[in-house]
This record gives C-alpha cells, structure tokens and sequence, in this order.
C-alpha cells in the first residue's frame, strides 16, 4: 500500500513543460515539497475522491489547494470544478484555475460554479512564475478556510 | 361623362352621377376640376394632376388614355369633406366630320371595393403566407353597365388583361422571392455554422499556440538561470533573441486573436461623445496633459455625435492615435489634428479625419494598408505587427461606414472615416451581423 502524506497543492495540468515551469515556480517560494502532480482529469477526481488507482487514499486529507487547467485528456477542467464544488466535503478547497486564454465562455462557466480564481498564463517566463507564485502564496498562507 | 375640350362638363350617365356622389344639374355646366378638386386633407392627392395629364394626352394625341389605378376622393354631398374612392379612369377623343376633337368620354369605374378587400386580404398576411389576394367577382360590387360603347368595352376587357398579368407576374415574383427567401436562409444557416468553425478555430488557437511558446521562453530562462556562469555574452545574445521571438509571436497571436474577437462581437449601438473618445484615447496613449511627453500637440475641433458601439469605436481611436503618435514621434513637433467633415459623408453618415506630420506613408502600397499583418514601415524604424488598421477597418465596416487615408512620405498621413450620424442611417446593422462591405444603409 502506497503512503500519501499530507499534499498541500494538487497540480492538474497534462503539458509537461508547463507543469515543471509551474513546479518550479512554487519551488522557488519553498510551497512545492508537497505537491501532487496529475496529468487528466479522470484521475484527478479519483486522486481527489480516492476511487480507482487511487482507493488507499480513502480517508487521506483533501489538498489545501487546487491549481487546475481548463484543457485536460478525458475529463476537462471545468467538469473537475463542477464535481469538487458540488461536493460538499470539497466545496472549500480553493480552485484556481490555469488556462492559455481568458475565453469568455469558460471565464463565465468557472465563476458561475464556483471557482476562487482564473489565472490566464502568460507566455512570458517572468510573468508565468510570478502568476503560479502569487496563486500559491495567497491561496496558501494568506487566505482562509473554514477549519475541517 | 362627356367633357368638352376646356374640361367643360357636358353630360353624365347616370352610373356615373351615382358613383361620384352628385346630381346632374349640379355638374353639367361646370368646369371639372371646380367640381373634382383634391381632397386638402389626403396627403399627396395627385388626382387632379393625373386627369388633367390623362386629358391633355388625349387632346395632343388623339388616341384614347387608360390611366393606372387612382385614388381620387369624391367631396361628400352634404358639402363636409371628401369620401375615400378609388378608380380605373380611361379618356376618348370624339372627332366631328373634320377630325377635330369635339368631346372627350371620360369613364371611370369605382375600384374602391377592390382595393379596400385587397388591402384587408393582403396586410395582415402578406409576409406569412405570400398569397395572391383573390379576388371574387361577386364580392366587389361592380356597378351594372349601362349603354357603354363598344370601345369602352374593349378597353375594358384589355384593362382586365392586363389586371391578369399583373397579378400573374407578381405571383412569379412571389414565388421567386420565396426561393430567394428559402436559398438566404441555408445561406445564414451555412454562415453561422462557419462562424462556429471559426470560434472553436481561435479558441484552439489561442490555447494550442501559447503552450509551445511558454515553454520555449520558460526553458530558454530556465538555461539562462541553471547555466548562468558557463554561458558567454554570445550564448546570452542567442537566449535573448529566442526569448524576443516568443514574446513577439506571443503578441502576434493576442492580436490576431482580438482581431477575430472584435469581428464577431455582437454591435450595442449607442450615442457617442466623438471629441471626448478622441481626447481619452490620446491621453491614455501620450500620458494626461501631455506632460510625460509635451511635444505632441493635439488639435481638436469639435465634433459632432456618431452613432456606434462604444466599445469598438474607443478601439479606433486608441489605434488610428497610436498610430499618429508612433509615426510622428521623432518628430520635434508632432502635430495631430482631429476634425470632422460632415460634407465629405454620404446621406446620414459623418466624417472624421485624423492627421498628423509624422513619417507617412508609400501611397503605392496603399493596397495593403489595412490588411491583417501588412506593414508599410521596416521593424527596425518602426515596431508594430500590422494588425492595428485591420482592425479599424474591421470595425468601420461593420457600422456601415468607410475608412481611406492619405499620406505623403516623410510629411504626414491623413486618415478618414464614416459612422452613422443616427439611428436610421445605423438600422440596417443593427440586428445584422453578415453585412458586407457593399451594403447601403437603409
């Protein structure tokens, strides 16, 4: 049986490049030791809701915050939102969302279920680590969530 | 009724006498207009005008005049205002032993039922249903015929006739029209579906084409980063180039994006302050009260109101004076000068001009000035991607209005532009996204 330990972010993004940029982004503001990287959608909601490869997590503690990108293989980015914010257990992990274009249509469809935040990434490096770390440091230090 | 050739009103039957709501002694002896005037209360009565015409023919050609359908209102007999009539008047010479005119028949029948049952027919369904009023003998009264003669007859049968061929054409052309109707509508429908293609076009765009390039400028840093005390200044010179690049390509995309976005925006047409848009797009481009940068020096005239969408309208300014700020920026003195020049419009329609002394441009490739990615200008003179006056002339089009510019190199550029001055001259946009270049304002 796998060990998880506590994951305080939970990384969704199936490009490589940028999820090492983003990685490396939260590395620099020491946020990254307990990140968990996923790659779709369909095993970010059985990461989240301990089914499939991941049942052992059954009864593990739900991330502290959730970096989701919108375009994801099998299940998209919009529909991980959906499930998280329809649950009741999950509704107050903050979700921010990491997408390559601020598309109305999506912008509209994330804060009409819920999302605490939208961060259009840009193509410039500088910029790109400082969106990822701001995420990262409000979300995770300033903010607050209601307790358990 | 019989005229002599003064219009002098000689004798009546008694039809007619019925039909026009008058007795015998109270015409005959009369000059026919003084009888028959214009109805002062119905607009543009041309009765008078076209009888007269109609008997003038008549007298010049000696030939019989048939007239088209008339409205020609009857003065009531109790002396107060004038009855609704509408008829099919026809005129004929009657000569004497020397072929000179002596009388004119003048006939006329009471139309007035057949109109009112087609204007009840067809009013209310024409646009649904696109059928031919039919019309039922029976149920347009026609006055019995006394002794008409024998030409008046024939004419009336040609009248009849014809009658039938209009209304044979015009159900040809209903028909048409309702092909027309039908092959426009898979014409719109084709449309919006391509539309569709091109919106999930720009969104796989924007999201398929950025990913590549952040990774390319993030992993150019990252060497930059990692590596940093193995790498001389050449190496350095060569991840700056690579990282220029993506940056531009990445602004490429955003405008090319914009450009497409801006195309497909829905019009909200409104009433626009043209000299405050023009002065805000200014500031905002050289800094409020051109303090941060004095040597430009904006002249505005007033301006009158257009009629467009906020939105897009502030984006042609902020481009059309970026330009003229770009150009004429070394310059030790940019000047630009905003005015309107309501003359130079078409009907309904303004026009604005903006000038400036800055570099201008090759009036022989003015064929690509306001084409997506054309520059008339080297990158190392001045930076730009060729997309700013795409979008102007994307956006003055959509409103209805034109846009054509002047320069001369090293002197200065002068562009114009048209917007509807009002509601009117906008509403054939207004709920109209496929309009072309070619269309007239209704």
């Amino acid at each position: 049986m796998r060990q998880y330990e506590k994951i305080d972010i939970l990384l969704v993004e199936d490009n490589p490049c940028d999820a090492e940029l983003s990685l490396r982004a939260l590395q620099q503001k020491k946020l990254a030791n307990k990140v968990e990287w996923i790659q779709d959608g369909a095993d970010a909601l059985d990461f989240l809701f301990a089914e499939g490869a991941y049942t052992d997590r059954s009864g593990g503690e739900p991330p502290r915050l959730i970096l989701l990108d919108i375009k994801l293989p099998k299940v998209s980015g919009i529909e991980v939102l959906r499930r998280i914010k329809e649950n009741p257990q999950m509704r107050s992990i903050p979700v921010v969302m990491l997408t390559s274009s601020a598309e109305g249509q999506d912008l509209k469809e994330c804060y009409q279920l819920g999302v605490n935040s939208y961060i259009v990434k840009p193509v410039n490096f500088e910029s790109f680590q400082e969106e990822v770390r701001k995420a990262g440091f409000y979300w995770m230090l300033v903010n607050q969530v209601p307790a358990g | 009724m019989v005229l002599l050739p003064d219009f002098t009103i000689v004798g009546a039957s008694d039809a007619y006498l019925q039909a026009t709501l008058t007795r015998r002694e109270q015409i005959v002896g009369h000059q026919l207009f003084d009888v028959f005037p214009d109805n002062p209360d119905a607009p543009n009565a041309d009765g008078v005008r076209n009888l007269r015409n109609s008997l003038e023919r008549v007298l010049a050609s000696g030939a019989a005049d048939a007239m088209p359908l008339q409205r020609y209102d009857v003065p009531h007999p109790e002396g107060h205002g004038f009855a609704e009539r509408y008829w099919s008047p026809s005129n004929f010479p009657v000569f004497d032993e020397q072929g000179v005119i002596r009388y004119i028949m003048h006939r006329a029948e009471d139309v007035t039922a057949y109109v009112t049952l087609k204007k009840s027919i067809s009013e209310p369904e024409r646009i649904d249903k696109r059928t031919v009023p039919v019309c039922n003998p029976a149920e347009l009264e026609l006055p019995t015929l006394d002794q008409d003669t024998i030409a008046s007859n024939r004419h009336l049968h040609a009248l009849n006739r014809s009658l039938k061929l209009e209304i044979l054409t015009r159900k040809a052309l209903e028909d048409t029209n309702a092909a027309l109707n039908k092959e426009l509508k898979r014409n719109i429908e084709k449309l919006e579906e391509s539309n569709r293609e091109l919106e999930s076009f720009s969104y796989s765009v924007s999201h398929d084409l950025r990913a590549p390039l952040r990774a390319i400028d993030g992993f150019a840093r990252m060497l930059e980063e990692d590596v940093a005390d193995q790498l001389d200044d050449e190496a350095r010179r060569k991840l700056d180039v690579i990282r220029n690049n993506t940056r531009n390509m990445g602004r490429l995309i955003d405008e090319l994006l914009e450009f497409s976005r801006l195309g497909r925006k829905e019009l909200r047409f409104g009433r626009l302050d043209m000299a405050a848009l023009a002065r805000a797009a200014f500031d905002s481009i050289v800094g409020a009260d051109g303090v941060a940068q004095p040597k430009f020096h904006l002249e505005l005239a007033g301006l009158p109101d257009a009629y467009g969408d906020i939105t897009l309208i502030k984006q042609v300014w902020i481009n059309l004076l970026s330009n003229a700020v770009k150009f004429s920026a070394k310059r030790e003195q940019a000047q630009i000068c905003i005015s309107a020049d309501e003359v130079a419009a078409e009907e309904g329609m303004l026009s604005y001009t903006v000038r400036d002394n800055g570099a201008g441009f090759d009036m022989r490739y003015y064929n690509k000035l306001f084409g997506v990615f054309q520059r008339l200008h080297r990158v190392s003179e001045f930076e730009g991607t060729g997309v700013g006056l795409a979008i102007v002339h994307r956006i003055i089009t959509r409103h209805g209005g034109r846009i054509w510019a002047e320069a001369v190199v090293g002197e200065g550029a002068v562009f114009h532009f048209t917007l509807p001055r009002d509601t009117r001259a906008a509403l054939g946009d207004d709920h109209d996204q496929t309009r072309s270049d070619t269309d007239e304002a209704v």
